[in-house]
């Protein structure tokens, strides 16, 4: 196989990049008006900044924003809902990695 | 393209309400959501429902597919001539709820386009816009000893590409990838550039490859930590010992310290997984002390000499 056929996969962390608030709106799909209500909910916290102009978010939160989106066309969701589901989710993960680690430790 | 039968998908008759077509997609969502639902397959379910609802639910767009009559579901199909001249995308334009269309079936984006493409041109404010392609996923297993060297894996991927009269053609591509070092378990990777096409000086969207590692006989991993059972003798454990063991690649020596208990944890630093930027994580031994379950005469004897001279008693706190 030719060199030039072959992709390279990378690794890579959300916090190499921020977007603001705009880009973050335009780039998830979710409305404005959606998005600072899930900020009011606690599910994203801005990185830096004291209102909507000077947010600046790490781009973890476009990948949580686009699940936001999902959830509301999945299941039309209000902010409300949308920012339970979330935090239900993260919470499941967490548990998740928790029963991850202690299976390691059981002896089999 | 082959005809798909939405109302089967929804498990409703074809006189449904709009009020049923409702009840009957939010149960099944709620069932097969991947967000929600583990079950093998449920993100292929839950596209065909989606797609399905996106039918169903809008007035406009059912009439149009029931137009079409009934066939088989999978029957090879094509729109008659008088359904596009009075319902094909380029005679009227349908509303998308905006959503994820990225799964859709080639039956979907035959009957109704895909908002984009001769539509959008007919639509001034949306031809202006650059829309980034869609970001793709995929699920990759890879073997414990491909983590610790890397790997490659070739997948194939149907890329859906919008053609210019604004319908989608979906081309099967192969992909081969070099998976590097240090990917493990739970893991995203990406790899740039290899998602949907951008449309109007959009960015190409990427893909990201979710790895996880196939079970091992002996060996279980956590994140770049490998944890190992050890079975010891009694004796191993209560004189102590060196115990040489294969832990993938490597020969390691460990040492037992007298009166190693059951449970207990060895950890031998840097012997796990390599991490991707240079190091490795821990390998954890976990002590199990192993009974023969028969005993010679001489086993037998001596175990008996060792339970008349031992005044240890292990359930002190039981008394």
């Amino acid at each position: 196989m030719k060199k030039k056929d072959i992709c390279d996969a990378e690794f890579f962390h959300y916090e190499e990049k921020t977007v603001s608030f705009s880009e973050l709106t335009k780039i998830s799909g979710l409305g404005g008006d959606i998005l600072e209500e899930l900020i009011e909910f606690g599910v994203f916290e801005p990185e830096e900044g004291e209102s909507p102009d000077s947010w600046i978010f790490s781009s973890y939160t476009i990948t949580m924003a686009r699940k936001a989106l999902k959830l509301k066309v999945d299941f039309d969701l209000l902010p409300a809902g949308i920012a339970i589901a979330l935090t239900y989710q993260k919470r499941i993960r967490e548990l998740e990695k928790r029963i991850k680690e202690l299976e390691c430790q059981l002896m089999r | 393209m082959k005809y798909k039968d939405y109302y089967q998908i929804l498990g409703i008759s074809r006189n449904a309400t709009q009020d049923e077509v409702k009840k009957a997609y939010r149960k099944l969502a709620r069932q097969y959501h991947p967000d929600i639902s583990k079950e093998s397959g449920a993100e292929a379910k839950f596209k065909e429902i989606g797609e399905a609802n996106e039918v169903l639910k809008d007035p406009e767009k059912r009439k149009a597919y029931d137009q079409l009559g009934s066939y088989q579901p999978g029957q090879e199909f094509r729109p008659p001539p008088d359904w596009e001249e009075s319902f094909g995308p380029g005679t009227r334009y349908y509303e998308f709820s905006g959503g994820d269309l990225g799964g859709f079936s080639d039956f979907f984006f035959g009957l109704f386009g895909s908002g984009m493409g001769r539509q959008a041109s007919a639509r001034p404010s949306r031809a202006h816009f650059s829309i980034n392609g869609q970001d793709f996923e995929t699920n990759i297993q890879i073997y414990l000893e491909e983590a610790y060297r890397g790997t490659m894996r070739t997948m194939q991927m149907e890329v859906p590409e919008i053609t210019p009269d604004g319908g989608i053609k979906r081309t099967p591509k192969n992909i081969t990838v070099r998976i590097p070092k240090g990917a493990t378990d739970g893991q995203r990777l990406r790899v740039k550039g290899k998602g949907g096409k951008g449309l109007h000086g959009g960015h190409d969207g990427d893909l990201y490859l979710n790895i996880s590692i196939k079970p091992h006989h002996t060996f279980r991993v956590n994140g770049h930590d490998l944890y190992v059972t050890l079975p010891v003798t009694p004796w191993e454990a209560a004189l102590g010992a060196k115990i040489e063991i294969l832990a993938v690649e490597q020969k390691i020596l460990l040492t037992i310290k007298p009166g190693a208990q059951s449970g207990q944890k060895l950890r031998i630093a840097g012997k796990g997984l390599p991490k991707p930027k240079g190091g490795s994580g821990d390998l954890y031994a976990v002590l199990q002390i192993a009974n023969p379950s028969t005993l010679t005469a001489t086993e037998k004897s001596l175990y008996e000499t060792l339970a008349k001279n031992s005044s240890f008693n292990p359930r002190t706190s039981l008394k």
